[in-house]
């Protein structure tokens, strides 16, 4: 698998929370060869299955990656400009950027701003507020009425670069990258042999309420989960403690959002094959769809396995597509030894109500 | 039959050309109108000079000029994590730098301008300030310092990197000739397209006198090239071709806006003072009877906002000067977006204006 011409694929696709369907069926199309079945569910969810080898019932592993990515959305239509409303997004990062309306019909349009040469001083002191912004579609105000309407969606565009080396900057890596992860998995377990069936999901509306891994989970009641996402890459005015540097390998999250036997497991595993990784400490919320898989269906035991980006949420974030392959590598290795006694290392045991307590 | 395509204004458009970098440009335009033109030289500023003999029916001279160059950063620093820090040649809107894509050096080496995520902003006040420029740092996917020098060098060029669009419902092919109307969107409006205005008047019939066409340099930066050029020469009249600003936005939502300064497709704009120059009452009087006379649209750009090569060519000689300017919104940022009914009916009214001198 090419994972540049994959990544480029996919992050060009466009997919805004509730929203996804664009994307859904590249994904889909991507999966298939590569999978058993594979289906978009009543919420929009991509779900592949691979089954394993070895009798029945078989463990059932899930890997799930977001498919949606931050949007704006059309609040009113002022003229032959648009009023629209964020969630996710700097401000700051809104004025001058490229819009795609999924109007009537996809809309190329620009957020601009006034030119420096009319601005007042203070004006130039401070960031325009959401309140003063409009999308400009460089149409006339009849062509808008008829092509747009409020709430239609809004995703930021940008071409795939690529960077030296293996860099790549893009939107919405946030999270395509890992769903290029989890096809890559898939094409590594092609020559592999895997005691667990592989539910690989692309969820939908991560950025919004999480829905996908919710639903995804309830539907599909796997025995152990990993999601996989992206996290935070050390760049100017960043905190060390909160960061990994670019290209350091997937980061190996750690914190009662997952189960530690999990969590041990994809440590030793990335030791025991000298995979560059790192450990990411999440003392409580991870705000990532292991929160949402981790109590659906009366709990499944979860593992997050993140790769670092720079400029997160923004049409510009920066990855080291090696960490793909690490990735890839890792949950490969994973699942392959994903079996009946793996799963049972994972229930807690009541003490032996025979032995003395110690 | 115009000479202008699509294609040809998305690679003026596209192209970098930094304030004293404007090499790339020029070459594309010396290729452009070498044919239609009788002499072609660069001076010493980097200026591309165009003569073009008339008919010989006029005595007159007249001068032509737009400039090459758009706003820009140069490279100052390269730290050891790779990235790369800048300063501003010209004036960037510093408003809209965050998360945007340039190109760096004369390889073009893609580069986005990095941004803390908004999850590790703990002081929402942040948001409100617009980034300084020391603090800015431009990402080519360096791993480190050397890997970052190998690749490039201090008091490098960097432009932004905006694709060329045409806007609009149905696109033609790049090289039909430039549609006569449609909105585009790209960068570097402000000046490329006085640059193709001032291509296609060159690579029209003959006027009835000699033509000087001047591509300058560094406008952005204090009008150094038209300075240069001016010096030189003693036209009895200058027509400046501009891409000026557009800000005709609806205000904050709910309050009244500000008047705007030009509006889009409302026609060229036409200057009767800027913050350097005042158009000789005289040479706007033709302008405007010319395109009274022609049915053309025009309208009047706002008083004492921007400066114009115009104060360059009138500086030492006293030439009369005026300025036709297409209106360009979100102008000094990584994207504009203009009206090619008003960039065509400004080429229309210079043409018309020159035929009647």
């Amino acid at each position: 698998m090419d994972i540049k011409q994959t990544l480029a694929q996919l992050t060009q696709a466009r997919g805004p929370s509730g929203g996804e369907g664009e994307a859904a069926k590249l994904v889909a199309l991507l999966m298939q060869p590569l999978c058993q079945e594979v289906t978009i569910d009543a919420v929009g969810n991509v779900v592949g299955i691979k089954p394993g080898t070895g009798p029945e019932p078989r463990p059932k592993i899930m890997l799930m990656a977001h498919l949606d990515e931050i949007h704006l959305t059309v609040s009113a239509i002022d003229g032959a400009f648009l009023r629209f409303v964020e969630n996710g997004y700097d401000p700051r990062i809104l004025v001058g950027a490229q819009v795609i309306v999924l109007g009537r019909e996809p809309l190329p349009g620009v957020i601009g701003d006034l030119p420096p040469h009319i601005m007042t001083e203070k004006e130039r002191q401070r960031m325009p507020d959401l309140a003063e912004m409009v999308i400009d579609l460089g149409l006339e105000a009849e062509q808008v009425a008829e092509l747009v309407r409020v709430g239609d969606q809004v995703v930021l565009d940008g071409p795939f670069d690529e960077l030296l080396g293996h860099r790549v900057a893009s939107k919405a890596l946030d999270d395509r990258l890992l769903v290029a992860t989890i096809l890559a998995t898939l094409d590594e377990l092609q020559r592999v042999s895997h005691p667990c069936d592989v539910i690989a999901v692309a969820s939908v509306q991560e950025e919004f309420s999480g829905l996908g891994a919710t639903t995804a989970s309830w539907a599909r009641r796997p025995d152990a989960a990993i999601a996989l996402d992206v996290t935070f890459a050390r760049q100017p005015g960043v905190r060390e403690a909160e960061t990994f540097p670019l290209g350091s390998g997937p980061a190996i999250a750690m914190g009662p959002n997952l189960h530690p036997h999990i969590t041990q497991t994809l440590l030793d595993m990335a030791e025991r094959l000298e995979i560059p990784h790192e450990i990411d400490v999440q003392p409580a919320r991870t705000g990532t769809d292991a929160w949402g898989i981790q109590v659906a269906a009366g709990g499944i035991p979860s593992g997050l396995v993140s790769i670092p980006i720079r400029n997160m949420h923004t049409p510009v974030e920066v990855v080291d597509v090696k960490d793909v392959a690490r990735t890839a590598r890792l949950l490969t290795a994973f699942l392959a030894q994903a079996d009946h006694d793996f799963l049972d290392s994972l229930t807690y045991r009541l003490p032996d109500f025979q032995e003395a307590a110690p | 039959m115009s000479i202008l395509t699509l294609d040809l204004l998305k690679r003026l458009s596209e192209t970098p050309g930094g304030p004293g970098d404007e090499a790339a440009v020029r070459d594309i335009i010396a290729r452009v109108v070498h044919p239609h033109v009788d002499e072609l030289s660069i001076d010493s500023m980097g200026n591309l000079i165009a003569r073009k003999r008339g008919t010989g029916a006029s005595s007159k001279q007249v001068a032509l000029a737009a400039h090459m160059d758009e706003v820009a950063f140069m490279i100052t620093k390269i730290d050891n994590d790779g990235l790369l820090h800048v300063a501003a040649s010209g004036g960037i809107n510093r408003r809209t730098l965050l998360g945007k894509r340039v190109q760096v050096g004369p390889e073009r080496l893609p580069g986005v301008i990095s941004v803390r995520p908004p999850h590790l902003v703990d002081d929402p006040e942040e948001y409100r300030k617009p980034p300084k420029l020391q603090d800015l740092v431009i990402d080519i996917g360096a791993k480190n310092g050397d890997e970052a020098k190998s690749k490039v060098k201090r008091g490098q060029y960097a432009v932004f990197r905006t694709p060329f669009r045409f806007l609009g419902p149905d696109e033609p092919s790049g090289d039909a000739a430039l549609p006569r109307s449609g909105r585009i969107s790209g960068k570097a409006f402000d000046d490329r397209l006085g640059c193709a205005a001032l291509i296609e008047l060159l690579a029209g019939e003959p006027f009835p006198f000699d033509v000087t066409g001047v591509f300058t340099v560094q406008e952005e930066i204090g009008l150094r090239g038209a300075l240069a050029a001016g010096s030189r020469m003693t036209p009895d009249a200058v027509f400046i071709l501009e891409g000026t600003l557009c800000p005709d936005l609806p205000g904050r939502w709910g309050q009244e806006t500000t008047p705007p300064t030009t509006r889009l497709g409302h026609g060229p704009a036409l200057t009767t003072a800027d913050r350097s120059h005042i158009t000789p009452p005289r040479l706007l009087q033709h302008l405007l009877r010319t395109a009274q006379a022609r049915d053309i649209p025009y309208q009047f750009k706002h008083p004492n906002v921007g400066g114009t090569d115009a104060a360059g060519f009138a500086r030492y000689t006293g030439a009369p000067a005026a300025i036709i300017s297409t209106p360009a919104r979100y102008i000094h940022s990584p994207i504009a977006i203009a009206d090619l009914t008003d960039f065509w009916h400004g080429v229309e009214l210079v043409r018309a204006a020159m035929e009647t001198l």
